[in-house]
C-alpha cells in the first residue's frame, strides 16, 4: 500500500481515519531523506526501544486509565480485611 | 539547548505505535540533544507497562537510559505534590521545576500541572520553534556545569544523598576512598585531600619548608621560582608559605613557563632559589624534563601546579607524579571539578604526605596537641562523595576537550589573525597529552578585546586568562622578583582569548563558536 501524505515541516501527516500499526505504511518521502536512511543504516531512537519489547496493543490505550485500573485491582485485596 | 521532562504517556504513545507524532517528536528531540528527563515517580507506570508487554526490561534499560536522565523525587515534593487535585503529576513536575527552572514539560494530558514552567502537547512541541528553528542565534557558554549534573544526576544524587544520611561530614570514607583512587589514578604514593587548589599548593610549600629547612616558613630570602601568567594562587601562596616569588618568562607558544629562562634565573640567583612551581597552564604539561633536570642540578624541589591538568601526562607519566609534590584543583570549573572548592596534593614522599595530612588538621596527628602552625583545610567528605563520581568519567571528558580542540583547530585552521593551540595529535606524537582545561588562542593586531566583545554580541562567551600577569599586580608589588623584562607573558596577556570548551557541548555549539569566529575576525579586519 502506498499512501500519499502531506509534509507539514518535517511531519507527516496520515489521513485521518487510517489505522495503522506503526511501520506498516509505505509513504512518499522526499529523496534525501530516503537516501538518507539508506546510506546511513540508523535506526531512530524509538525504533531501538521498539525491539526491546515483546508484545505490542492492539486497542486504542488511554495509558493513565489502564495504570489507575491496575492500581485498583493490586490493591483491591488489602481492602478486603 | 532546553531540559524538558517527558510524560510517561508519551513515552509510551512513541513506545509502543500508538501516536505518530509522539515518536517523530521523541527521535527528533533525541537528535537534537536535548536533555532529556523522566521523573522517578513516573518510572512504576513505565515500568508496568513494559512487564505487560514483554519487554526485555534490561535491554529496554540500557538503552532509555542512555538518552534519559532521572529526576529524583524528593520527600518535600511529595508533600507539595498534595496541595494539587492531581498528585500524581504534580509530583512529577515539582520535582522536574527543582532542577530545571527554565523546562518544558511534554505531555498530551491538557491538566497536566504547570508549577510555572511551559507545558506542550507533542504537536505543539513539534512545531515549536524554541526547540527545533536553527540554532543559529543559540547562546554558547564557556563551560555549563548544569549539563554535567544532569548528565550524572542519578549517580551524583545518590552519593549526595548516602553521604548525608552517612553523617561523617569531617574526613569521611569518602575522603579517604577518593585518595587511594586519586593515588592508583596517578601512580603515586600518597595522595592527601585537601579544601582547595590554593591550599594544595600552600600546604606543599609549608611541608616542604619544615621537611627542607626545619622551620615553619621559608624566609623571604628564599626565592621559588614559577611563571607571571597564571591565576594568582600560584604566586599568593609562595608569598605565604614565607618565601620571595621570582617570576621567570614564558614559552608564547605554549604559555608555560620557559626553562632556558629558568636557568638564567639560576644563574643570576646563585644559592638564593629553593624550588620552581612549574604551572600546567590550561591543561598543557610543562616540559617536564627540562624542569626537573634543572632541580636535580641545582637541588631544588618541585611543586607542580596540576589546578588545570588533572589527567594530563608527560611521557607516560600523569602530571602531579613528577616533582616533589603536585597540586590539584577541585573547582567547580575544572577539568574533575567537585560543587564547591577542593584540592588535593599528590607525592611519592611519605615524610611530606604526613606533613600535608597534619598542617590541614590544624598541624597536628592529634589536633588537641599541634606541632606546627595549621590550617583547617581539609577535603569536604560530600565533595569527595561527588568526585568519586566524577573521577570515572574524568578520562572520556578530557577526550571530549581532546575533540573539541581537534575540532577548532580543523575549523579555524588559518583564520587571519589568530594563533591556535597545538593538537592533540602534534602533542601525542611528542608524548604529550593535554587535557585542555582551557582552549586558548592569540588573537594578532591588537584585536583581542574587539573580537570578545563582538562574539558576546552574538552570544557567545569568551573570557581572558589572564589580563594581568603576577609581577603586575599590586600584592606582587616589593614582594617578588621579576626575572628580565617577563615580555612575553605581558604580551600574551594582552592576546589570549579562551573559547567555550565544554566537555558535553554539541556539535552544532562548536560550529557557532568557529562561524562566529570567523565573521568576528571578518569585520575587525574590513
Amino acid at each position: 500500500m502506498k499512501v500519499k501524505v502531506k509534509s507539514k515541516g518535517s511531519i507527516l501527516v496520515l489521513p485521518p481515519d487510517l489505522k495503522v500499526r506503526y511501520g506498516e505504511v509505505e509513504v512518499e518521502v522526499p529523496e534525501e531523506y530516503v537516501l538518507q536512511k539508506k546510506g546511513g543504516e540508523k535506526h531512530s531512537f524509538c525504533e531501538v526501544i521498539r525491539e526491546t519489547f515483546g508484545d505490542f496493543p492492539e486497542e486504542p490505550l488511554d495509558w493513565k486509565k489502564a495504570w489507575h485500573k491496575h492500581l485498583e485491582e493490586k490493591y483491591r485485596g488489602s481492602n478486603s480485611y | 539547548m532546553a531540559q524538558i521532562l517527558i510524560d510517561v504517556n508519551v513515552l509510551l504513545d512513541a513506545f509502543l505505535g500508538r501516536n505518530e507524532e509522539s515518536s517523530l517528536l521523541i527521535d527528533r528531540l533525541v537528535d537534537t540533544g536535548h536533555e532529556l528527563f523522566i521523573a522517578a515517580s513516573m518510572l512504576p507506570v513505565l515500568d508496568y507497562f513494559l512487564s505487560k508487554y514483554r519487554a526485555d526490561k534490561q535491554a529496554f534499560k540500557a538503552k532509555f537510559f542512555e538518552k534519559f536522565k532521572v529526576v529524583a523525587t524528593t520527600g518535600f515534593d511529595v508533600l507539595q505534590s498534595f496541595d494539587f487535585a492531581d498528585g500524581e503529576d504534580a509530583l512529577a513536575a515539582l520535582s522536574f521545576r527543582r532542577i530545571a527552572r527554565d523546562g518544558i514539560i511534554i505531555t498530551s494530558d491538557r491538566d497536566f500541572p504547570q508549577v510555572g514552567l511551559t507545558v506542550m502537547t507533542p504537536r505543539e512541541a513539534l512545531e515549536s520553534s524554541l526547540l527545533f528553528e536553527e540554532n543559529n542565534d543559540s547562546r554558547v557558554p564557556l563551560l555549563d556545569l548544569k549539563r554535567e549534573y544532569c548528565s550524572l544526576i542519578a549517580e551524583i544524587d545518590q552519593a549526595v544523598l548516602e553521604a548525608v544520611a552517612s553523617a561523617q561530614y569531617i574526613l569521611g570514607p569518602q575522603v579517604r576512598e577518593l585518595e587511594e583512587k586519586v593515588a592508583s589514578y596517578l601512580g603515586v604514593k600518597h595522595c592527601v585531600g585537601v579544601a582547595s587548589g590554593t591550599d594544595a599548593l600552600l600546604l606543599s610549600l609549608r611541608a616542604l619548608a619544615i621537611k627542607r629547612k626545619g622551620q615553619e616558613y621559608f624566609d623571604r630570602s628564599d626565592l621559588i621560582i614559577t611563571t607571571p601568567f597564571t591565576f594568582t594562587a600560584t604566586g599568593d601562596t609562595i608569598l605565604r608559605a614565607g618565601a620571595t616569588p621570582l617570576f621567570v618568562d614564558i614559552d608564547p607558544v605554549t604559555f608555560n613557563i620557559n626553562p632556558e629562562e629558568v636557568r638564567k634565573a639560576l644563574e643570576a640567583f646563585p644559592g638564593k632559589v629553593v624550588g620552581i612551581v612549574p604551572v600546567h597552564l590550561f591543561g598543557l604539561p610543562c616540559d617536564m624534563d627540562a624542569i626537573m633536570e634543572i632541580a636535580r642540578a641545582y637541588n631544588l624541589f618541585v611543586v607542580e601546579d596540576v589546578a588545570q591538568a588533572f589527567g594530563a601526562s608527560w611521557k607516560g607519566q600523569k602530571l602531579g607524579s613528577i616533582g616533589d609534590a603536585g597540586a590539584f584543583s577541585f573547582f567547580p570549573t575544572k577539568n574533575l571539578g567537585c560543587f564547591g572548592d577542593g584540592g588535593m596534593v599528590a607525592t611519592n614522599n611519605g615524610e611530606l604526605a604526613e606533613l600535608v595530612r597534619s598542617l590541614r588538621v590544624h598541624g597536628g596527628r592529634d589536633k588537641y596537641n599541634v606541632n606546627h602552625i595549621g590550617y583547617k583545610a581539609r577535603l569536604d567528605t560530600l565533595q569527595a562523595a561527588i568526585l568519586l563520581v566524577k573521577l570515572k568519567y574524568v578520562d572520556e571528558w578530557n577526550r571530549l576537550r581532546q575533540d573539541i580542540a581537534r575540532a577548532y583547530n580543523r575549523n579555524l585552521a588559518n583564520a587571519p589573525g589568530l594563533v591556535l593551540p597545538p593538537s592533540p595529535e602534534d602533542l601525542i606524537a611528542q608524548g604529550i597529552t593535554h587535557v585542555y582545561h582551557q582552549y586558548t588562542v592569540k588573537v594578532k593586531g591588537n584585536k583581542r578585546d574587539a573580537l570578545r566583545e563582538y562574539l558576546k554580541s552574538q552570544g557567545v562567551e569568551a573570557m581572558v586568562y589572564y589580563p594581568v600577569p603576577l609581577h603586575q599586580m599590586r600584592v606582587f608589588s616589593g614582594r617578588c622578583v621579576a626575572f628580565g623584562n617577563l615580555r612575553e607573558a605581558e604580551q600574551v596577556a594582552r592576546e589570549v582569548l579562551s573559547l567555550p570548551i565544554e566537555p558535553l557541548m554539541k556539535a552544532y555549539e562548536i560550529e557557532r563558536v568557529t562561524t562566529v569566529i570567523r565573521e568576528g575576525m571578518e569585520k575587525l579586519r574590513a
